[in-house]
């Protein structure tokens, strides 16, 4: 769709064009999803009630002086009424919303959600539609809605106004708000707002969407220590290596058919010959490559359970997601264990495992921390022998907390300062 | 263009439109100059920048505009409260204070909300316009009002977050103004459908005058006046605002009228002299009153045949300066009839009609029809024979002596009897001394005619003087009232009773509307003279060619013009402005009508609403109480066939026409491929009858077997039926004729199953024994 030359800037144009979706066949009721529970309100205005004083006085006008324009004037106001509730209340009733967030957010930035709303009408283009997201405390369809916490503590109040959508025509609109400490943010409903056409009626509809998204912690990058452990760590031989497709020589297997015919060692398929005698693969080994096996890093956080070291927990948090992004860039296999919270996350590689590792930090609930002392051991699991291990302190540094050998690091929050948690809250 | 800058133009062009409506309604054509640039002006500051569009266009600093609202009051406050002849109505001076407001606020929108405010005051502007008039052009002004009021609203409301900082969904404005439009478009022939029933149905009479002036709309005052201006200095209105519309028809219903045919509407009459310019009627004193109801015919005159009388229906346009509105109409006015219920005064001595307000509530002006009696073909009356007073102020004054010397020579001789009718003349002697009055009054006529102009120009007398005779014996030119007054004069003086008329001539004729157009400068004023017997004859002594002059409409093309903008103004008047009971009666008919036993019911409901009507202390109007009842039984009935409607579309909305309805949205292959799917649609009505219907959540196939399990005939012929269905539906293949005819079977055999009554179960269970 075209959009006006000198529209660019325009705040209304500023985004690319309208994704309209062509009309879309009439789906079967099995194949549409569960209809979200509605509810719809309408409150009369300020505006609304001058307005019937008005024409209340018109009409008082018109009977007393016999004046027809008066006539007139009362069967307009009075058709406008009726033009305008008809019109809002058929533009609303087909109007469906869809929410789904693009990205899970991190503490400190924006987090992206998409409403898409999509026009069933047929004729009526729907116009002003405003939504928002519903506070549990207004969540009218559940009791128990008013005691989850509210997603506004987590994030700003998502607000995104769409002027217009034709009939049988979707409209998506992103909003970025600012997501103000990690966690899981629990969406319970979209209010849908709107004055149109004539300013006089607010008709609201309330969906009911659930939904929920994690808001991983801020990442502070390790410190100037830490990095050299990280880097050292890198610099040092490749711990083992493994079967991959590398250069190397990994080993020997007998030959599968399929194999590649490249990938046959004749020499020792030769030998072999001699010893053993030919039997359906005819006796040929195959060569296998080797890759080396990155390091692997557990990084263990270590949390202090009162209340007070909150501040000092969140730290900690952040400073371990720092680190494992940054092991991970260095190609090391990243593990993490949070023994208080029963978190264990194997050694693996990649940046997809950072998403893993930031998404469980970002579930931890400080207030679920198992107190006792037994569940402040050190994890077994990062124990195993080969693996280096990063011990982050929540304060000062229990040089008890380890595997016992020199393969452990420690770091501490203590004296860290770090601007990038000026936002989380304890 | 973005909806920013769309907005600013339709919110500029509304404004504009709204205050060139009242200054039209109240002819400032200064503020409609000040209006016009002003909302230039606006639409130019309100531009949004095309560099920045998220900002807010330029707006006046608030100290300039609180210091121009101010200044706004201030003004508007001095008009309302400075007392001065022509003192400007507190509608007018609202209005202009409105006008001047709007002007402030285009520069100074700031908010969504300062456009809404903005749209608020133009609308109570045009409400101020609809207090101040309800003439044509307002009506074109209104009518180009409705979608662009409707239109800013609408955008205002779609502009309204666009500086709020809220993100926005992105749109085409293409598509948005495409569709807006479509939807204003039928917001307002909705609207105005709405409205037109609202009006057409809204009873009329009732609670008229409750509260004073109160949405009347300044009428304009006309030319006429009941009081004859002699001796005032300046010069007599040209104005060509109508101020009435007659239609001329004889008895047989033909039209009277032509382009050559001049008609003298008579209103007021004055028979007494005072001196320095001043009339009065001898007549005043002894009116009679009549409340005459809508429809109903009263007679004021002597009774006359209708053969030769000439009926005038009158649509007034405008109200007089006094108190009491005149009927206007031809001499002799025999009866009268009015389209809404009219309290009349008339005056039996000179047959003047007046609407009274004084003698209770009257329901408005409304069309009137009259009979009159032409001039000089009335039989003598036969309640009349008095002779009628005449004056004697001029006796032994030079107008007495002019009078003789005119006379001089003729057979009555001056000073000739004022009676002739009276004491033992015989018919001969009486018929021979009316001829004598007429040829008299004629010689008096034609002597002003010859010895003196017509002029506009009003001329004072000097301290002292007379102004009839400044007119007769000084300047010898004056205007129609001049000459009127001069040869009433001349008569009374010379013993022949007159009597100056004061009226209109309507000679402004259209094909069109076979109207006349009766305008402010058709005022005119003439003589009656009583030529004995109580016949009473018509005299112009204004000259013909001045009269044929400042009356007759001009030709060419600009009358032709004129002739076209009267017809549509005239429907305007006729369709809008003067809609009454009268028309709403003709327009929803009567409630006997032709309907058997439901005509009999309404009239009997119609004869229990009148009582009650009569019981409750309302003024005893029969018309009003039955238009009331009327308009309510249409309420009624509209009301109960919309309940209908609804209440059929709700229980209808499960069925297969509603289905079918909503099949429309279905590409046109599967459209076409389910017409043959009749079958199916028969099925499941026999289902349905037979209680077994098919839920909407259940497929067919599946239905199929769970009917099986039942009634296994019915199951087995419906499976069969759901399976040419599937094919249609789904596989998208158009059947055989040998599958339709199957499915037409398979049908059959269901109906035919549903109609066989169903054997009750054995004692012990098992299922009913299948009949083939």
């Amino acid at each position: 769709m075209p959009t006006a030359p000198h529209a660019a800037n325009d705040p209304l144009t500023a985004q690319s064009v309208a994704s309209a979706v062509p009309s879309e066949p009439r789906r079967t009721r099995a194949s549409r999803k569960p209809l979200a529970k509605v509810r719809r309100r309408y409150r009369l205005r300020f505006p609304a009630y001058i307005y019937m004083l008005v024409t209340v006085f018109i009409a008082i006008g018109a009977f007393n002086s016999q004046n027809n324009l008066l006539f007139w004037a009362f069967g307009l106001a009075l058709a406008a009424m009726v033009v305008s509730g008809v019109l809002s209340g058929t533009m609303l009733m087909g109007v469906e919303i869809e929410r789904r967030a693009l990205a899970d957010a991190r503490a400190g930035e924006k987090l992206s959600l998409a409403y898409t709303v999509r026009n069933r009408n047929r004729w009526v283009p729907a116009f002003a539609m405003r939504f928002e997201e519903i506070p549990p405390s207004r969540a009218w369809w559940s009791r128990k809605a008013s005691h989850i916490e509210a997603w506004t503590s987590y994030i700003d109040r998502p607000v995104v106004f769409v002027p217009h959508v034709g009939p049988r025509e979707a409209v998506t609109a992103r909003v970025e708000v600012a997501a103000r400490r990690r966690g899981r943010v629990r969406l319970l409903g979209v209010r849908l707002t709107s004055t149109f056409p004539f300013g006089l009626i607010r008709k609201t509809i309330e969906y009911q969407l659930p939904d929920e998204m994690v808001v991983t912690p801020a990442s502070i990058p390790p410190p100037a220590g830490a990095a050299d452990i990280l880097g050292r760590i890198g610099d040092a031989a490749i711990a083992s290596r493994r079967q991959g497709p590398g250069d190397e020589f990994f080993a020997l297997r007998e030959y599968i058919p399929g194999d590649s015919p490249g990938s046959i060692a004749w020499r020792a398929s030769a030998r072999r010959l001699h010893i053993v005698p030919p039997g359906p693969g005819m006796g040929l080994l195959v060569k296998q490559n080797a890759s080396p096996a990155p390091a692997r890093l557990w990084i263990v956080l270590r949390l202090a359970p009162n209340k007070a070291s909150a501040h000092e927990n969140e730290l900690a948090i952040s400073l371990s997601v720092g680190l494992a992004a940054r092991s991970l860039e260095r190609g090391l296999s990243v593990g993490i264990a949070v023994p208080r919270a029963g978190v264990t996350l194997r050694p693996m590689p990649g940046s997809g495992h950072l998403h893993a590792i930031a998404r469980e930090l970002g579930l931890l609930e400080l207030a679920g921390l198992n107190t006792h002392t037994e569940a402040g051991r050190f994890p077994a699991a990062a124990a195993a022998p080969g693996s280096i291990i990063i011990a982050v302190h929540a304060g000062a540094v229990d040089r008890t907390f380890g595997p016992g050998n020199d393969r452990a690091f420690h770091l501490s929050t203590a004296g860290l300062a770090s601007d990038a948690l000026a936002q989380v809250r304890a | 263009m973005s909806v920013t800058a769309r907005l600013n133009l339709v919110i500029c062009l509304t404004v504009a439109v709204g205050i060139f409506a009242f200054t039209i309604a109240d002819e400032s054509w200064g503020l409609l100059l000040l209006g016009m640039a002003g909302a230039f002006v606006g639409y130019i500051a309100g531009r949004p920048n095309p560099l920045a569009p998220e900002k807010r266009p330029w707006a006046l600093p608030r100290v300039a505009v609180n210091l121009l609202v101010f200044l706004a009051i201030v003004n508007a406050a001095l008009q309302a409260s400075v007392f001065r002849d022509g003192q400007r109505p507190l509608v007018s001076t609202l209005g202009a204070f409105l006008v001047h407001v709007q002007l402030i606020k285009l520069v100074d929108r700031r908010t969504a909300r300062d456009e809404a405010q903005l749209l608020g005051l133009s609308l109570f502007g045009v409400i101020a316009s609809i207090l101040t008039s309800n003439s044509l052009p307002l009506g074109v002004a209104l009518t180009a009002y409705m979608p662009l009021i409707v239109a800013s609203a609408m955008l205002t409301e779609i502009n309204s977050a666009s500086t709020t900082g809220v993100a926005h969904a992105p749109i085409s404005p293409r598509s948005l103004f495409s569709q807006l439009r479509r939807v204003v478009g039928a917001s307002v022939l909705v609207a105005c459908a709405l409205a037109a029933g609202v009006f057409v149905l809204t009873p009329r009479g009732i609670g008229n005058d409750l509260l004073g002036a109160l949405g009347k709309p300044l009428a304009p005052e006309v030319g006429f006046s009941d009081n004859a201006r002699l001796g005032n200095s300046g010069f007599l209105s040209v104005s060509q605002t109508p101020v009435m519309d007659l239609s001329l028809f004889d008895s047989d219903g033909r039209n009277a009228g032509d382009g050559t045919r001049a008609v003298y509407l008579r209103g007021a009459v004055r028979d007494l002299y005072l001196r320095r310019g001043q009339w009065m009627s001898s007549a005043e004193a002894s009116p009679v009153e009549f409340r005459i109801q809508a429809g109903q015919r009263e007679e004021v005159g002597p009774l006359m045949p209708e053969a030769g009388l000439l009926f005038q229906r009158i649509t007034p346009r405008a109200t007089g300066r006094d108190g009491d509105d005149y009927l206007f109409c031809a001499w002799r006015p025999v009866w009268v009839e009015p389209s809404v219920p009219m309290a009349l005064r008339v005056s039996e001595a000179d047959l003047t009609l007046r609407r009274s307000r004084n003698a209770g509530r009257t329901s408005g002006r409304g069309t009137y029809t009259v009979a009159s009696s032409p001039a000089d073909l009335t039989p003598p009356p036969e309640r009349g024979g008095s002779e009628p007073v005449v004056s004697n102020t001029f006796n032994g004054t030079r107008v007495a002596e002019l009078a003789r010397t005119i006379l001089a020579g003729s057979e009555s001789g001056a000073g000739g009897g004022a009676g002739g009718a009276g004491g033992g003349a015989t018919e001969r002697e009486a018929l021979a001394e009316s001829a004598a009055r007429r040829r008299d009054a004629m010689r008096i006529r034609d002597y002003l005619q010859s010895e003196c102009a017509y002029t506009l120009e009003m001329i004072a007398p000097a301290e002292g003087q007379d102004p009839i005779e400044m007119f007769l014996f000084d300047t010898k030119r004056g205007h129609c009232e001049y000459f009127a007054s001069a040869m009433v004069a001349l008569c009374q003086s010379a013993g022949i009773p007159a009597r100056l008329v004061l009226g209109y001539v309507a000679t402004d004729y259209s094909p069109f509307t076979e109207q006349y157009t009766v305008r402010e400068s058709n005022a005119h004023a003439w003589v009656e003279v009583c030529i004995g017997q109580g016949r009473w004859i018509t005299l112009d002594p204004s000259p013909p060619a001045d009269i044929e002059r400042i009356h007759r409409p001009p030709g060419g093309l600009l009358s032709r013009l004129r002739s076209i903008y009267d017809l549509i103004e005239f429907n305007w008047n006729e369709s809008i402005v003067g809609f009454d009971s009268g028309r709403q009666r003709r327009m929803l008919g009567s409630t006997r009508g032709d309907l058997g036993w439901l005509g009999n019911a309404s009239a009997q409901a119609q004869e229990v609403w009148l009582k009650v009507w009569r019981k409750l202390g309302v003024p005893d109007d029969m018309s009003l109480g039955a238009d009331f009842f009327r308009v309510i039984t249409w309420w009624v009935a509209l009301a109960v066939l919309i309940l209908l409607f609804v209440w059929l579309a709700w229980r209808k909305r499960r069925t297969v026409l509603f289905r079918r309805l909503a099949h429309g949205d279905l590409d046109p292959e599967l459209r076409s491929l389910l017409a043959q799917s009749g079958f199916y649609r028969g099925a499941l009505r026999g289902l349905r009858r037979a209680g077994l219907e098919k839920p909407r959540s259940r497929g067919a196939g599946a239905h199929a077997d769970a009917v099986a399990a039942a009634r296994p005939e019915v199951g087995e012929a419906f499976g069969r039926i759901a399976r040419h269905y599937y094919t249609l539906r789904f596989a998208r293949r158009r059947l055989s004729d040998a599958e339709v005819a199957d499915a037409w079977e398979a049908m059959r055999r269901i109906r035919a199953a549903n109609s066989r009554v169903a054997a009750p179960h054995p004692p012990g269970g098992g299922r009913p024994a299948d009949h083939a």
